[in-house]
């Protein structure tokens, strides 16, 4: 019998459930809930890119041409459609991560992280400088409209909600089931012995490039969920500080499922609310030290959490059959 | 298959020379093998063995000279494209994929060059791969280890895993870099057994390096000694092993006085 995925169980019931729920939900957590959804994509893109042992330090090109995309398209031709800026973004990031990939895909360790970095604080020093993104003001970003229907104000909030989260249901799906093929168990091999991979018949370089270019897609999906939500896009997106909040998301959840960037991005988010409000000169020493204490605690990521938690509660079936240890 | 001419060797070096600096470890080595043959090479340590096997392989390319397979040049082609063409091989130090488990790495060889049937972007985790991997497991009796991380294997196991995933395809020509070493003394001549009732049953064409001159005399349907990145003999055992070089200087048995 094959019975579903349980990843896939959780996602779409998940993105129902909320779905349901925002008009029931306060304000401002239907707002962090948005922000840290489109965080959470572009992590997600340090995920798969992790997965073969590279870290990019420049996801935030990335959440920059996606967040860009829909800010464009509306203010040179118009158009705000929501899936027409994400597609715009999406078509925008191949582009730039295809040509960007055939220079860093031969790069690794140490390398691969200061040529992503490099290039996306390359991009910002020139959106900064220029009219076309609105220089370090940045563009506003219109209410949106979905494929022609246009939701009224009391409503706006809701479908905007609703949008984010089925956006990111798709992607997370499309995601897990890219990391459960063949080719995801080939970037997983990749950081184990390239020379293998090679014999295999398999262009480490080529796959590479490939997974950058997927991230970017990720990435920019998110940019324009985040441009939606803040109603604006700046060239700070593809400032480095921003994808660092990438990597550290990554760490802070770990990367044993596509929904571990999620949690990952929503627990940052909510730990720089709280510590804004009640530490608002130390928040990012708080910051600091909870990454410290997980990174000591909990090496694998909070993610790792579930997986202890399932281990808690099948105790019994380890006498019967060893429970699958997870090697992430 | 009708051959209105001779068919070109499945593999041909012509004067293939490597050298790393100002170190030649390979020197204008001629060498053509036929269908079928079983070729074993053999030279002490630092002969130049396994650089030729880099070379015939695409890992490193040639300082001069060209290699042929099947009549076509290969001279500088990468390793990925060699595998797709039907030329395998093995390592000195196994090259496997640690974090996986034995089952894995097998599987990913097999959904990666063996069978790539399905698409690449097909479930991993598919009955059939599992499957197809075990028995290829099982076909050199590491089927036990399927489960255990590569990491946690013993050295002879790892040794078998690396050939097993090697010869996945089904190639054509098969290069191996000293397959019994780190094998146990016992399982040396089955490993050797084994692979050799393999392609035998499949025609396929082998050049194997090994250290161990009794799996030479009796696998080998010919045999290539080196020294110094030189080929010194070349031909049927028997003839190669009465050569005074080879037997002073690589079998480390000097022939009798006169003999020689
Ligand atoms: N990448 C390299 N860079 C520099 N020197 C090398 C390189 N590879 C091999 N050599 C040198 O070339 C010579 C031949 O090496 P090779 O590995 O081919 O020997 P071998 O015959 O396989 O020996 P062994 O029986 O020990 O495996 C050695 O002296 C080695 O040090
Ligand atoms: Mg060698």
């Amino acid at each position: 019998m094959r019975h579903l995925d349980p990843t896939i169980l959780v996602v779409v019931l998940g993105a129902a459930a909320l779905s349901f729920a925002q008009p029931h939900m306060p304000g401002w957590v239907v707002y962090l809930l948005q922000i840290a959804i489109a965080a959470s994509l572009p992590a997600l893109g340090c995920m798969i890119l992790l997965r073969s042992g590279l870290l990019s330090f420049g996801q935030g090109l990335y959440y920059f041409i996606g967040a860009y995309g829909v800010a464009l398209v509306h203010a040179h031709l118009g158009i705000s459609d929501a899936f027409l800026g994400i597609l715009a973004g999406a078509a925008a990031s191949i582009l730039v991560a295809g040509l960007v990939g055939f220079f860093i895909a031969r790069y690794r360790g140490i390398f691969f992280a200061m040529l992503t970095l490099a290039i996306s604080m390359v991009v910002y020093g020139m959106a900064v400088k220029m009219d076309l993104f609105g220089r370090s003001d940045g563009l506003n970003v219109p209410r949106l409209s979905y494929l022609g229907f246009t939701p009224s104000r009391a409503w706006a909030q809701t479908s905007l909600f609703v949008f984010c989260v089925w956006v990111w249901a798709v992607f997370g799906i499309a995601t897990h089931l890219y990391l459960r093929s063949r080719f995801g168990k080939l970037l997983t091999a990749i950081e184990d012995n390239e020379t293998r991979v090679e014999y295999l018949g398999w262009s480490v370089r080529h796959a590479v490039h490939i997974n950058t270019i997927v991230a970017a897609v990720l990435g920019s999906a998110g940019g324009a969920l985040a441009a939606a939500s803040a109603r604006y896009a700046d060239p700070s997106l593809a400032y480095w500080t921003t994808s660092g909040e990438f990597v550290f998301i990554v760490l802070i959840a770990g990367q044993a499922n596509v929904l571990a960037p999620l949690f990952g991005s929503v627990f940052l988010e909510t730990l720089r609310t709280y510590a804004a409000a009640f530490f608002p000169d130390e928040w990012q020493l708080v910051l600091g030290a909870v990454m410290l204490a997980i990174i000591l605690f909990l090496p694998k990521g909070l993610g790792h959490l579930f997986a202890l938690a399932g281990r808690a509660l099948r105790p019994r079936r380890a006498t019967a059959a060893p429970i699958e240890e997870d090697r992430t | 298959m009708t051959r209105s001419r001779p068919a070109a060797p499945v593999l041909e070096c012509r004067g293939v020379a490597k050298s790393f600096g100002g170190f030649a470890a390979a020197n204008a080595i001629d060498l053509a093998v036929s269908e079928g043959e079983v070729v074993g090479v053999i030279g002490s340590n630092g002969a130049g063995k396994t650089t030729l096997l880099n070379i015939v392989s695409g890992h490193l390319k040639p300082t001069k000279g060209k290699v042929f397979f099947r009549g076509e040049d290969v001279t500088g082609v990468p390793s990925r494209t060699l595998a797709r063409k039907g030329i395998a091989r093995s390592f000195q130090v196994p090259q496997l994929f640690p974090t996986l488990s034995a089952l894995e790495n097998m599987m990913l060889a097999l959904s990666l060059v063996a069978a790539p049937r399905k698409s690449i972007l097909s479930r991993f985790d598919d009955a059939d791969l599992a499957t197809a991997a075990r028995d290829a497991l099982d076909h050199y009796g590491i089927a036990d280890c399927a489960d255990s991380l590569v990491s946690e294997l013993p050295q002879g196991v790892r040794k078998l895993l690396d050939i097993a995933m090697a010869t996945s395809a089904e190639p054509d020509l098969v290069l191996l870099d000293e397959p019994t070493s780190g094998v146990s003394s016992e399982e040396k001549s089955d490993v050797m057994q084994r692979l050799a009732d393999r392609f035998a049953a499949t025609g396929t064409t082998v050049v194997f390096i090994e250290h161990d001159m009794d799996i030479v005399r009796r696998y080998a349907s010919r045999v290539v000694a080196l020294t110094d990145g030189s080929v010194i003999a070349d031909g049927p055992p028997e003839e190669v092993f009465a050569h005074a070089t080879v037997a002073d200087v690589i079998v480390g048995e000097p022939l009798p006085e006169g003999d020689a």
